[in-house]
């Protein structure tokens, strides 16, 4: 009989036993790989956006800081304005390279003339942006065209091959970003002159007319110099531009962090009280085992088994019951968060993409590493402490 | 362990035939209105609806793979266990399917939780297929 013949014989001889261990070991794997998965992705998931943005600072209306997150961050639909002039006056401060105004809108709420409910929308201008223009040259070199508009990853064609309904007008999509598990992932970007052609046939035909008011725009995407530090600069469109607020691109989405800061803390906390009980209860375990089996571990001594025979054989059943149990853990993690990650989303407010392939595989390997280390190092007192008993003495008790 | 196996089989399946329900999108206040001003139900809530009939074999295999007691018996559960997991998550993905639009309820809810019963239910029916082999068989 091999060393893991005897271990799972002696697994299947005590289901209680090792249902215990085994628990154990899927608790601590399924818990630090979920927490580490969900915090990972919304971090990329935050950076992404940031990077998607390409702006040194986003200039809104003074109290419309927290719109532009949800907008950007879980796609609700937001609605503010600022007079036109804004660009020119951010435009003339020394230390701004370049200036692009933007307009947020939104579709209506299940209106037989909008294709999607609510879904937001980014009216860019051309002329001007750095933004957008960049990661649609990957995709549309061309660039986007009158009654056109590409769509974050889960939007799609409603209206035959290609074509969404907006406010009653027929607009061609011309293709999807990559995912960044945003807000920006259920948002349609379209030029301004689209965005305006739109108004113009929702007036005569939607159940609503689309509303851009004249000389106003949503937000102003801007970028710095070379050596212009963007605090210094965001500092003087606070002092010199009054209405506005500008934040910088490292600090939007600052509630989001923080959200997820505070996510982090009692990931920590909960896991510093898991992990060590865990080592505990499966060391307390092990130690009764071991007593209760001092007779039979006595005979085996007796048939000559080595100390090291018995430690061993211990050993390979707690990584054994660890290697189960962590398996069906970081299984049952993996499966509830690529299930599940939309209502995880919804429900914590934040954002969250799914990791790559090789992120994951290595996260699951800590996750495994870690279970099984720990029941290891739960067991190995006992299996060291039962392999020195004198054999004699241990039969005759 | 067969007869937790078992248990776990009929809880999965009350989790198919009972969550659906809650989770649709009708559930959620939203039908489709047609032309006329007639309220139809979307797909979503025909695959709850047909998630019962997936639901009910599965838990009649959980049922035999407690109370059975020859190998082939809890073989044969573990069997329909096992399609009855696939039916699952076809009726949600292939046959039937769910709103076309991602961020839809029954696709944020409903679905994870069918594909996860439905996945769940194949492993589960898996490893009861394994230990029904230390169960005595007829012939024995």
């Amino acid at each position: 009989m091999t060393l893991l013949q005897l271990a799972w014989k002696n697994i299947s001889g005590n289901g209680l036993r090792s249902w215990v261990v085994a628990l154990c070991a899927l608790l601590v794997a399924a818990f630090a790989l979920f927490a580490t998965l969900l915090l990972r992705g919304a971090a990329t998931s935050l950076e992404l956006a940031a990077d998607r943005l390409g702006a040194d600072i986003v200039v809104v209306p003074e109290g419309a800081q927290a719109d532009i997150e949800g907008a950007l961050l879980m796609g609700a639909p937001a609605h503010f304005w600022m007079p036109e002039e804004t660009v020119r006056a951010l435009g003339a401060i020394p230390g701004v390279e370049a200036v692009s105004p933007q307009v947020y809108l939104s579709t209506l709420l299940n209106a037989s003339c909008c294709s999607v409910s609510e879904m937001f929308m980014i009216a860019y201008d051309p002329a001007t942006d750095f933004t957008v223009r960049p990661w649609l040259q990957k995709r549309l070199p061309e660039g986007l065209g009158l009654g056109e508009v590409i769509g974050g990853d889960y939007i799609f064609a409603t209206e035959g091959e290609d074509g969404i309904l907006v406010y009653s007008a027929l607009l061609k999509l011309k293709g999807n970003l990559e995912p960044t598990g945003t807000g920006l992932d259920q948002s349609v970007f379209l030029t301004l002159e689209t965005a305006r052609e739109v108004a113009r046939i929702s007036e005569e035909y939607a159940e609503e007319p689309l509303i851009i008011p004249p000389d106003q725009v949503s937000a102003v995407l801007l970028r710095s110099g070379p050596g212009v530090s963007t605090e210094e600069l965001a500092v003087e469109i606070y002092r010199s531009v009054p209405g506005v607020y500008p934040i910088q691109s490292d600090n939007l989405f600052s509630s989001s962090r923080t959200q997820l800061r505070s996510l982090l803390n009692t990931v920590v906390v909960v896991m510093a009280l898991i992990w060590p009980l865990a080592i505990v209860l499966i060391g307390m375990v092990y130690l009764m085992a071991a007593n209760e089996r001092r007779r039979e571990l006595g005979v085996m001594r007796a048939l000559g088994a080595t100390r090291r025979y018995v430690s061993r054989s211990l050993l390979a059943e707690a990584s054994l019951l660890a290697f189960c149990g962590a398996s069906t853990g970081v299984f049952l993690a993996v499966l509830a968060i690529y299930l599940f990650r939309r209502l995880i989303v919804s429900s914590l407010g934040v954002p969250f993409l799914l990791p790559s392939p090789g992120s994951l595989i290595l996260q699951v390997g800590i996750g495994l590493l870690l279970a099984m280390g720990s029941v290891f190092l739960a067991a190995l007192l006992p299996a060291v402490r039962i392999s020195r008993q004198d054999p004699a003495v241990a039969m005759r008790e | 362990m067969v007869k937790v196996v078992g248990v776990l089989m009929v809880v999965l399946a009350l989790v198919l035939a009972i969550v659906p329900g809650f989770t649709d999108c009708e559930s959620q206040g939203k039908v489709l209105t047609t032309a006329q001003g007639k309220a139809v139900s979307m797909k979503c809530h025909w695959t709850g609806r047909a998630e019962i009939a997936a639901a009910i074999p599965l838990g009649l295999a959980g049922v035999f793979a407690v109370a059975g007691r020859r190998r082939e018996t809890k073989r044969f559960a573990a069997v329909v266990g096992a399609a009855s997991g696939i039916l699952a998550i076809l009726f949600a993905t292939t046959l039937i399917g769910t709103c076309a639009s991602a961020s839809m309820y029954c696709n944020v809810a409903m679905k994870p939780v069918i594909l996860a019963a439905g996945i769940l239910a194949i492993a589960v029916s898996a490893v009861l297929f394994v230990l029904a082999r230390e169960e005595p068989s007829t012939a024995a």
